[in-house]
């Protein structure tokens, strides 16, 4: 759907937020698995990312969140009520009941959070808070430069395994690799700052490219949250809404 | 052009030496007076690690701003003390350019790049426009203007730094190597561009070679290693001199000879890397378009094979692919076989492939793991005799130096020495003279001839044409992802270079 595309990036970022709220403040299963279902719509519609990327998420995400649900289900601090036996496993009721609630929400938490980066252009992004909010373009282009870093040090990574495999260095020596990477994080940065002031990074700059939100982003900006706190309400008239962290 | 008499700058006696480096050893230490008048250009000569990109550093006011350390002397520019001028007015009149592109780029793409100078500097996106659309008409950059920065080649990267600070017209410009990755013919239309656009822009130039940029160039100053003015003077008296054999040279050889008899090589047999049927195409941003199409390349034991060709045109991806780091995919239209095997034609096994390949990267920190010299040389082993290898390439007195601190040049001679060291058979070599000095040139010509001798095989990706011409016994042009043999050396730089 075009009208997704068209969203600028900083705006996504909130919406991303009005989607995340509502899972975190809430205790139950139920609004993790509607806003689940409503951000990966939302997702795929923007077509920014394909479904097996976000299948790859999901699969990703899983172990962690089954960890989660069976450690509460298992050791939860309710030690009395109704009990459901399975397999060799004696489970209380309302330990399941948490540990599921808990399991989902941080597998929703996780996906929207993953998804929504995944379509969110970061250095748009920070563009946008620069020019709307006044950030100063020092400590923007310091974020743009840590967002930069990140696939420097995914193709450092790469870099040291191939340059030990040239090196006749086959035994893994994950500190020696840690302390490579760090190091090579460090000198990107260093190289990156005085290149910035080279260049005169300072306070006050101009702009190329506008980048500021426009009307139709604050819109559905506002659109989003009002159909979260919506669906919210719709929630927890039915009883299925409780809050609590 | 005009010259105004008072210079915009004087180096008087000026010293720098960085904080933490080995027994407070100068990174440069210039005995007498420079002046710079405004307008002049001027180009810095001098051996590598003589410290000329520091005074580069020290010129723009990064020196004493951002790298602190133990100053002598002064710099004094437009007659005042340049640490009285506040930092910001200084990075507004004199714009830089690093040897290294890579470490320049700040974000991630081509367009932002650009006008990230003249953004800082506050012009209007109108006055923007115009700049990029005059700049556009001499630097076509269309091919990669989509194409994130960090999927540049050397040479498109290096074009993009450039044409970053020519773009905001400083009116100092700093140029250190500044067509260290270009080929020639994008370093013809780079002096070209100097010389058609800029008018009363003093610019600074360190390099070490001569060739393109003597038609810009009007003032060379040469230093020594220990920071004496050998030669101040016109462009033309120096070619004068330099030809009748008059200027001082220090010729420090790298000892190759004993090197040799510290190489762990056994070179009895004849080994071959084969190369045959190699498809290759990036996809995604790069499009479908073939970047290697049908290669078939041998590269053997006691032979030089050179290739060059223009920026982009896939030479450090055929040094990947060769040196099997890039893997040939079949979603990216990708296919051939790379083997490596003895005359006798039995196949090196993937498990020995590397003991036998050594790999020479175009960005000489590529290579480093280690925190010292002599660690890095030797892989990390201690080995009592590394000083004499580290001397054997002229790269530092001590090997407990970071390598990280090394100058350019100093850096590539210990990426050398490394895979020298460790007795690999065949080498690949992307830009093995980035950064050298000429003399720096003539030992790494004088060492692959030893080493060539004793049973090494070299496969050497440069732009550099004089040294491929020297050193290669067979040369190949690539180009739209077709190789060319060329048959003879004069055909290969008559047909294929200009002004050489």
């Amino acid at each position: 759907m075009r009208i997704i595309k068209k969203i600028h990036p900083l705006a996504k970022f909130f919406i991303s937020l009005s989607l995340l709220i509502p899972v975190f403040i809430s205790t139950n299963p139920y609004p993790s698995l509607v806003f689940l279902f409503l951000s990966t719509i939302i997702v795929l519609l923007s077509k920014s990312t394909k479904l097996y990327k976000l299948l790859l998420v999901f699969l990703v995400l899983l172990p962690f969140s089954i960890s989660i649900f069976l450690l509460n289900a298992l050791y939860g601090k309710y030690t009395d009520g109704e009990t459901i036996n399975f397999l060799s496993f004696t489970f209380y009721k309302r330990n399941l009941y948490n540990g599921l609630a808990l399991g989902i929400r941080s597998f929703t938490l996780g996906v929207i959070s993953i998804s929504w980066a995944m379509i969110i252009d970061f250095s748009v992004m920070v563009k946008g808070v620069m020019q709307s909010f006044k950030l100063n373009p020092k400590i923007g282009y310091s974020l743009f430069v840590g967002i930069n870093a990140i696939p420097h040090i995914a193709e450092e990574f790469k870099r040291i395994q191939d340059v030990r495999r040239i090196r006749e260095l086959r035994r893994p020596m994950p500190l020696a690799v840690t302390l490579n990477i760090l190091i090579q994080a460090v000198r990107f940065s260093e190289q990156a700052s005085l290149s910035m002031t080279a260049r005169n990074l300072g306070s006050e700059r101009s702009y190329y490219r506008d980048n500021r939100l426009t009307n139709f982003d604050y819109r559905m900006v506002l659109f989003f949250y009002i159909l979260s706190l919506a669906i919210a309400i719709l929630l927890a008239i039915n009883g299925l809404f409780k809050v609590g962290i | 052009m005009k010259y105004i008499s008072a210079p915009i700058f004087t180096i008087k006696d000026f010293s720098f030496s960085y904080p933490l480096s080995q027994l407070n050893k100068k990174a440069i230490r210039i005995n007498g007076q420079i002046d710079i008048k405004k307008g002049e250009r001027v180009l810095i000569k001098g051996p590598s690690g003589s410290g000329k990109s520091t005074l580069l550093l020290a010129l723009s006011g990064i020196i004493p701003y951002e790298i602190t350390g133990k100053i002598g002397g002064e710099i004094l520019f437009k007659g005042q003390n340049i640490d009285s001028f506040p930092p910001e007015n200084l990075h507004r009149s004199i714009g830089i350019v690093f040897q290294n592109p890579y470490s320049q780029k700040v974000t991630s793409s081509v367009e932002d790049e650009l006008v990230f100078y003249l953004e800082n500097l506050g012009y209007s996106p109108e006055e923007i426009d115009r700049r990029l659309n005059k700049l556009y008409k001499s630097i076509d950059v269309s091919a990669y203007m989509h194409r994130p920065t960090n999927k540049l080649s050397g040479g498109e990267l290096q074009k993009i730094i450039l044409a970053s600070i020519l773009i905001a017209e400083p009116e100092v410009i700093l140029f250190d190597e500044p067509t260290s990755y270009l080929d020639i013919k994008s370093e013809v239309s780079f002096y070209k561009y100097l010389k058609d656009n800029l008018n009363d822009q003093t610019i600074i130039t360190v390099d070490h070679k001569l060739n393109h940029n003597i038609s810009f160039i009007k003032r060379i100053i040469e230093l020594d290693s220990k920071g004496n003015i050998i030669f101040d003077g016109h462009v033309k008296e120096y070619k004068k001199l330099l030809i009748s054999g008059k200027l001082p040279r220090e010729k420090k050889s790298w000892n190759i000879e004993k090197f040799d008899t510290l190489s762990k090589s056994s070179h009895e047999k004849t080994l071959k890397l084969e190369l045959s049927n190699l498809h290759f195409s990036y996809g995604g941003n790069r499009g479908d378009k073939p970047i290697l199409n049908n290669i078939n390349l041998t590269i053997e034991t006691g032979r030089v094979v050179s290739i060059f060709g223009l920026n982009g045109s896939g030479k450090t991806t055929l040094i990947k692919i060769a040196s099997r780091l890039m893997k040939l995919k079949k979603k990216r239209n990708s296919s051939g076989k790379i083997r490596m095997f003895e005359n006798s034609g039995r196949i090196i096994r993937k498990r020995k492939f590397f003991d036998n390949l050594g790999v020479v990267f175009q960005n000489p920190e590529t290579h480093f793991l280690y925190f010292t010299v002599g660690k890095e040389i030797t892989n990390g082993r201690y080995i009592e005799n590394v000083d004499k290898i580290t001397s054997a390439f002229n790269i530092t007195d001590s090997p407990r130096q970071n390598p990280f601190t090394l100058s350019e040049g100093q850096k590539r001679r210990l990426n050398l020495a490394n895979t020298f060291f460790l007795g690999k058979r065949i080498v690949l070599m992307d830009e093995p003279t980035f950064g050298q000095d000429e003399n720096g040139i003539l030992n790494l010509i004088k060492t692959i001839n030893i080493l060539k001798r004793t049973g090494m095989g070299f496969l050497i990706v440069s732009h550099d044409t004089k040294f491929i011409k020297t050193i290669s016994d067979k040369v190949y042009y690539l180009k739209n992802g077709k190789l060319k043999e060329l048959k003879t050396i004069k055909k290969a730089f008559g047909e294929n270079s200009e002004n050489n």
